[in-house]
């Protein structure tokens, strides 16, 4: 008897060990969980009743069904923001992994303490709040005593209307978006060094130069991370808001109203939050979608070291 | 059930804390305690009664104006305090929130694109009893513009507002640009106006390049141009008066409201503003006042600009400019013609003391206030009171007001200002017009060939307003 006694004492005391640890896991992420309840899932949710509503904030809402998705449909402008925010989506995700990429690159040749200062001054600007990025940039970019236009000046370059034509307002808040690639570019750099010093010894014994090396070694190496930025950067540029409120109000000719501005503006200004409920479940399920599309079809090309 | 917490197991866990954050979400729901409130007004004449008002912040002189205004109220009712509470940013949608919330105002400013959306939705308090009960405004004579004051605070022949006072479009001068040109100003005199090529050939005669030369002279550099003749703002309250001089309507008069800009003259109103930029070249385009680090008024100031069409509420921020200037009432198309408007002194649906409140909407809306914001060269009047000789001299203030000033104040308002309906849906409706018309200020469009698919679009938002009204 005793042996199985004491063995069972024992498993006991390892089961109320791991109760425990689980309790005490719970407890520690509670702050973020109940977060993630209160600020996400049950405005979620509130947000399906909400798209099915006439609410306007004034009156007791009224069931309309689908209604409010019928007309999304129809709606040219809803048509025209998302378009504005697929074309930054597809200029800005790209340029910025691949200005965020080269230059974790080069930051990553040494590391001496001059490239410890160049990673910061980089990462620097990624640090910068919205607003105060989006009001720098509307002075950057003027017309007439912006630092731009001033450069191209002394060049002899004709001046540029970066936010009153309609076909140049939208390129020019994608340049800008550039200018915060320091966080994109920091995992990169994680990324990077984290690839063992050994392999590129090996294929430099083996006579490869730095070409090989990085098209055989560093991006093979690196494709989880990159899949990561691309992934989170393609989240941020969907929601993409601030620039277009702050620095051009959507227009000229609504070519900068974002789809997320465009939400904003019947929820907060025409009071339409039935109508910016659906928009947002749309939303949702178009960067849902998407994701989905992005693992199957470029989740395969991930190589991660030791699978 | 008691918890054992060495023995917690994930599913008690989850019980316990959905039970703890429900009851944290429920309480954060839950209305606030009730306010004492204060049935009658007798009953609030005895108690202490704290009355909130909302507003948008003003110039320091408004601030000071209203401040002034509330110990002068309550000197005459002591027992009365006011809460002036002012929202910078997205005043409208801030007030909306807290009256959906529950917890609205007291009173609060409506602005003239919000007050008839309000209206609709339920959220102002029906004031007509009040007015009916007051000797003052319920008498057509009390208003210097009783049709016009009717039209912007009554819905369905119900009180929902006092009017602050008008405020309307006019032009302002450089009296020494028009003397450098030899050039006689405009008249204040609302029956001596400009015919639109007087204007125009004056608004010539005012803009010069930079070797001197005028637009139409041979060697005239549109690219460098020292002093523009004109500047005619395209947002709807100066675009409105041109519409309407040319004998076209912005709106549909209420109920209807929808956007009428795709009339002929309507359409070709918004061209000849548009000409002035661009084919004329005696008015700046959108981005000269940034280029040059000034608003237009410092560029009136400055001497960039000779003639400003805007409104009279700037008369206020004109002033201290401190150079020679001067007024003139605006030139017409087919016939004079200025918007009127001003933001309407409101009570909330659910206010819990209408009456108290009242006293204090009644006391801004009378002279005494009134008087001070015109002589201030914000405000111009609304009472018959202040349009009698002696009543004139109660505000018109030599410091601030041109001379004959009281022409455009009284005259000109009441022959020739007109209100303009701004139903529900007027601004998101308006968005998509203003940005069609985007390609009309840059001449890459004509109006015409614009406004008919602009404004069918925004007809069909305003219709959509009405059926979810």
């Amino acid at each position: 008897m005793a042996p199985i006694a004491s063995g069972l004492t024992r498993k006991r005391e390892r089961n109320s060990y791991a109760r425990r640890e689980v309790l005490w896991g719970f407890i520690f992420i509670s702050p973020i969980l109940l977060g993630i309840v209160l600020w996400f899932v049950l405005p979620m949710l509130a947000a399906v009743y909400v798209s099915l509503t006439d609410w306007t904030l004034l009156k007791p809402p009224n069931i309309v069904g689908v209604d409010n998705f019928v007309r999304l449909w129809q709606d040219k402008v809803v048509w025209q923001s998302l378009e504005v925010t697929l074309i930054f989506t597809i200029a800005a995700v790209p340029l910025n992994l691949v200005v965020a990429f080269a230059t974790a690159l080069l930051l990553n040749f040494s590391r001496s303490k001059t490239m410890y200062v160049m990673r910061v001054l980089y990462y620097l600007p990624a640090l910068v709040p919205p607003v105060a990025n989006a009001v720098l940039w509307s002075w950057l970019l003027n017309s007439e005593y912006g630092l731009i236009n001033w450069a191209l000046r002394t060049m002899g370059l004709p001046k540029v209307l970066w936010l009153q034509d309609p076909d140049i307002a939208l390129p020019a808040l994608i340049l800008m978006s550039i200018w915060g690639f320091g966080a994109t570019m920091i995992v990169f750099l994680a990324g990077l060094q984290g690839i063992p010093i050994e392999f590129y010894e090996a294929a430099k014994i083996d006579g490869a130069g730095w070409r090989q090396s990085l098209l055989r070694i560093t991006i093979p190496l690196m494709t989880p991370v990159i899949f990561f930025n691309f992934v989170i950067n393609m989240f941020g540029s969907f929601q993409v808001f601030t620039a277009g409120y702050l620095i051009t109000a959507g227009g000229p000719r609504n070519s900068t109203l974002f789809y997320v501005l465009h939400l904003y503006r019947n929820a907060f200004e025409y009071l339409k939050m039935g109508y910016a409920a659906a928009m947002a479940w749309i939303l949702f399920f178009i960067i849902l979608g998407l994701t989905i599309v992005v693992f199957r079809y470029f989740g395969r090309d991930v190589f991660y070291l030791g699978s | 059930m008691s918890i054992d917490i060495k023995h917690l197991s994930r599913r008690d866990f989850v019980t316990w804390s959905g039970a703890v954050s429900s009851t944290l979400l429920l309480a954060a729901c839950a209305p606030p305690a009730a306010q004492p409130t204060e049935d009658s007004a007798a009953a609030a004449m005895e108690e202490e009664v704290t009355i909130v008002a909302k507003a948008w912040p003003g110039s320091p002189f408004e601030t000071e104006s209203i401040l002034a205004a509330i110990d002068q109220f309550h000197e005459e009712n002591p027992n009365y305090t006011v809460d002036w509470q002012t929202e910078p940013e997205s005043y409208g949608q801030k007030v909306l929130t807290q009256i959906a919330a529950g917890t609205p105002p007291d009173t609060m400013y409506a602005g003239s694109g919000d007050f008839f959306s309000w209206v609709t939705q339920g959220v102002l308090f029906d004031i007509t009893p009040f007015v009916d009960a007051h000797s003052g405004f319920s008498n057509p004579g009390y208003w210097t513009h009783y049709e016009e004051e009717l039209k912007r605070c009554t819905w369905e022949g119900k009180w929902y507002g006092l009017g602050s006072c008008w405020v309307c479009p006019h032009l302002y001068t450089n009296l020494d640009a028009f003397e450098a040109a030899g050039v006689e100003p405009p008249s204040n005199n609302p029956n001596e106006p400009w015919t639109w090529d007087e204007f125009l050939t004056i608004a010539k005669a005012l803009t010069i390049d930079k070797s001197g030369k005028h637009p139409g002279e041979v060697g005239f550099d549109p690219e460098n141009i020292e002093q523009y003749g004109i500047q005619w703002p395209n947002w709807f309250i100066p675009l409105h008066s041109a519409v309407g001089s040319n004998g076209g309507q912005f709106t549909a008069p209420a109920p209807d409201g929808r956007f009428l800009l795709d009339s002929p003259e309507a359409m070709e109103a918004v061209q000849m503003v548009a000409d002035l930029v661009t084919d004329h070249k005696v008015a700046p385009h959108g981005a000269f006042f940034s280029e040059i680090g000034m608003n237009s008024l410092e560029a009136l100031g400055s001497g960039r600009l000779a003639m400003i069409a805007d409104g009279s509420w700037n008369l206020l921020r004109v002033q201290p400019l401190d150079f020679n200037y001067g007024t003139g009432v605006l030139p017409y198309m087919q016939t004079p013609y200025t918007d009127i408007q001003a933001h309407n002194q409101v009570m909330a649906a659910n206010g819990k003391q209408p009456e108290a409140t009242w006293e204090f909407v009644a006391f801004l809306a009378g002279d005494f206030y009134q008087q001070t914001l015109c002589r201030g060269g914000l405000w111009l009047p609304t009472h018959t009171s202040l349009a009698s000789p002696e009543g004139i001299a109660t505000w018109l203030n030599p410091d601030v007001h041109p001379e004959g000033y009281e022409l455009i104040a009284l005259n000109y308002v009441n022959q020739y200002g007109h209100t303009m309906y701004m139903g529900p849906g007027f601004w998101e409706a308006n968005s998509i017009v203003y940005s069609a018309l985007d390609d009309v200020w840059i001449r890459e469009k004509r109006a015409a060939e614009v406004l008919p698919d602009a404004v069918s679009e925004a007809n069909k938002v305003i219709e959509d307003w009405k059926v979810s009204a």
